[in-house]
């Protein structure tokens, strides 16, 4: 047996195993609507249908059809139905890699309810047993199992930008105090990109009396097993962070500004190892709303300048943490401005999903950017604030090339640069 | 003797299977030099601010830095009359961008994307 062979028989069986009583009832009501085209911003900015969510599924519909329908057997039987090849894999991979970014706009259409987007992220685990996951991927997944991160970031890095944030600020920034209340997670990018992320958190826990920490052990949010299509590498990558926050017995652990790493640790979590968390799970934005109300921290002065908010897809549509960041924004902007299709219905930035971990993404990435231009066209912002580091990195890529002079801030950066000076505080309390 | 290997080995100019070079500390800008111009580039004062940026960097960090890191540090001194755009670094190291630009300045790997 060739190796082909094997790989497409290893797909075939991955994919069969995906398909659960939910998965069988979505195909069976598809009504062929087409709704969900309209809601994809790759079928939006291309027109071309091959990009129509339902589409992408088309390789795990037709194991579904011939292999747990009636009809589709006598098909098969008589040798009228269409088989998953290689060939038809490989032709679907640039399909469910690089023109979806799980973003779950589909999901949120569909007239009948099917979960298309899950359904994506069901084909990629076919895609990834029959070996067809994009190049880009494959190594974010490789250095995520043995470094701990897919940007191939150690402890050395980490280490050595505490070290400026402690030296520039004079704050400390706790790592591995067994015992604190919270375990903060970061994603590689905020380490490497925006460590500003790092320093915030201590600038706004030190004022709100949060007692946190980092894990030597267990730094590292993102799960690169989640984009690629891997159960396998999601579990083990959930399991480090569980098994790091178990070690230091907190009773919380916060995911930081990143879409997917949410959805890994808050959703997806306890079902891959099939248990219950010890501790409970917070986005960065909950909690920090949360002080916000109930006054642990202040914030002074209103920024003047037009800004909106740009949702995060993995934290609005899957995570429903839509309310948060428009009451902590309220405290601290004064000309806050929605785009069309906000919160929920927001269009996602292009690059989730592991599209921008994709070189060869690169280009259909930036077309279907245009989307974005279009809703910040129509109001004429002049800062743009987000809560994913991901998405900052492909936002400022996106009006780069657009030559749209917008700068993108993450919205904990901001608060933190609004916080009232401690001693101003301490002295508002001793009045 | 085992040191005395182990001294050799890193002096040792040798590439890995991607075309890095394996030792890090082995590097010389005759190194870099060579490298470049075997993929027809001519090294230029801007190409060593981002050579010596990239080599300092991965000292710290023990990864490259991505192309926002280099434009963010060195932006002024590659461009220092119009904003520094990725354009403008991956034009620098022309048929290679990033990746040519780690193995001239003899980083181990380099995958050039954030994720």
């Amino acid at each position: 047996m060739s190796t082909g062979t094997l790989n497409i028989s290893k797909g075939i069986n991955a994919l069969k195993e995906q398909i659960d009583a939910p998965t069988a009832a979505f195909f069976s009501s598809c009504v062929h609507c087409g709704l969900c085209a309209e809601a994809c911003l790759f079928y939006t900015e291309t027109n071309d249908p091959k990009y129509t969510p339902i589409n992408k599924v088309e390789p795990l519909r037709r194991i579904w059809e011939s292999e747990y329908t009636l009809f589709g057997r006598l098909k098969k039987v008589l040798g009228l139905a269409k088989p998953v090849t290689d060939e038809m894999l490989q032709e679907w991979e640039p399909l469910v890699y690089d023109a979806c970014t799980l973003c779950g706009r589909c999901s949120m259409v569909c007239p009948v309810g099917n979960d298309i987007s899950t359904m994506i992220r069901k084909v990629r685990e076919g895609m990834v047993a029959s070996d067809h996951a994009p190049e880009g991927l494959i190594g974010a997944s490789t250095r995520a199992v043995k470094i701990g991160s897919p940007m191939g970031i150690r402890l050395k890095a980490l280490k050595a930008q505490i070290g400026h944030i402690e030296t520039d600020t004079g704050l400390t920034i706790p790592i591995d105090v067994e015992g604190a209340d919270y375990l903060a997670l970061l994603s590689s990018m905020e380490i490497i990109n925006f460590p500003e992320y790092i320093e915030s958190l201590a600038k706004i826990f030190k004022q709100a009396g949060v007692s946190w920490t980092l894990s030597s052990e267990a730094f590292e949010a993102t799960n690169s097993g989640i984009q690629i299509g891997s159960s396998d590498i999601a579990r083990e990558l959930v399991q480090r962070v569980v098994e790091g926050a178990e070690k230091l017995k907190v009773k919380y652990v916060i995911s930081p500004e990143c879409g997917h790493a949410y959805t890994a640790i808050r959703w997806d979590g306890p079902n891959l190892i099939g248990r219950e968390y010890p501790f409970k799970v917070v986005h960065i934005l909950e909690l920090l709303d949360e002080l916000q109300q109930s006054g642990r921290f202040k914030t002074s002065g209103l920024l003047e300048k037009r800004l909106t908010f740009h949702d995060p897809c993995q934290l609005v549509r899957k995570g429903g943490v839509e309310a948060q960041p428009r009451r902590l924004l309220a405290q601290i902007s004064s000309q806050f401005v929605e785009m069309t299709d906000s919160g929920k219905m927001n269009w996602c930035c292009g690059g989730g999903g592991g599209v921008s971990a994709n070189e060869r993404a690169d280009d259909i990435r930036l077309k279907v950017f245009n989307r974005k231009k279009a809703q910040l066209e129509e109001i004429d912002i002049e800062v743009m604030v987000t809560a994913c580091a991901n998405c900052r990195l492909v936002l400022e890529e996106g009006l780069e090339e657009n030559n749209m002079d917008i700068p993108v801030i993450g919205l904990s950066e901001l608060i933190s640069e609004h916080l009232v000076e401690e001693n101003a505080v301490k002295g508002e309390n001793n009045e | 003797m085992l040191n005395q290997n182990k001294g050799a080995d890193l002096k040792n100019l040798d590439l890995n299977k991607k075309g890095y070079l394996i030792h890090f500390e082995a590097w010389n800008k005759d190194f870099a030099n060579n490298m470049a111009e075997s993929n027809g580039l001519k090294l230029t004062e801007c190409h060593w601010h981002v050579i010596d940026f990239l080599r300092e960097y991965f000292q710290e960090f023990g990864i490259a830095p991505d192309a926002r890191e280099v434009i963010k540090k060195l932006g002024k001194k590659i461009n220092p009359n119009t904003p520094c755009s990725r354009k403008h670094l991956e034009g620098l190291f022309a048929n290679g961008g990033c990746k040519l630009a780690c193995k001239i300045a003899g980083l181990p790997d380099c995958h050039c994307r954030g994720v």
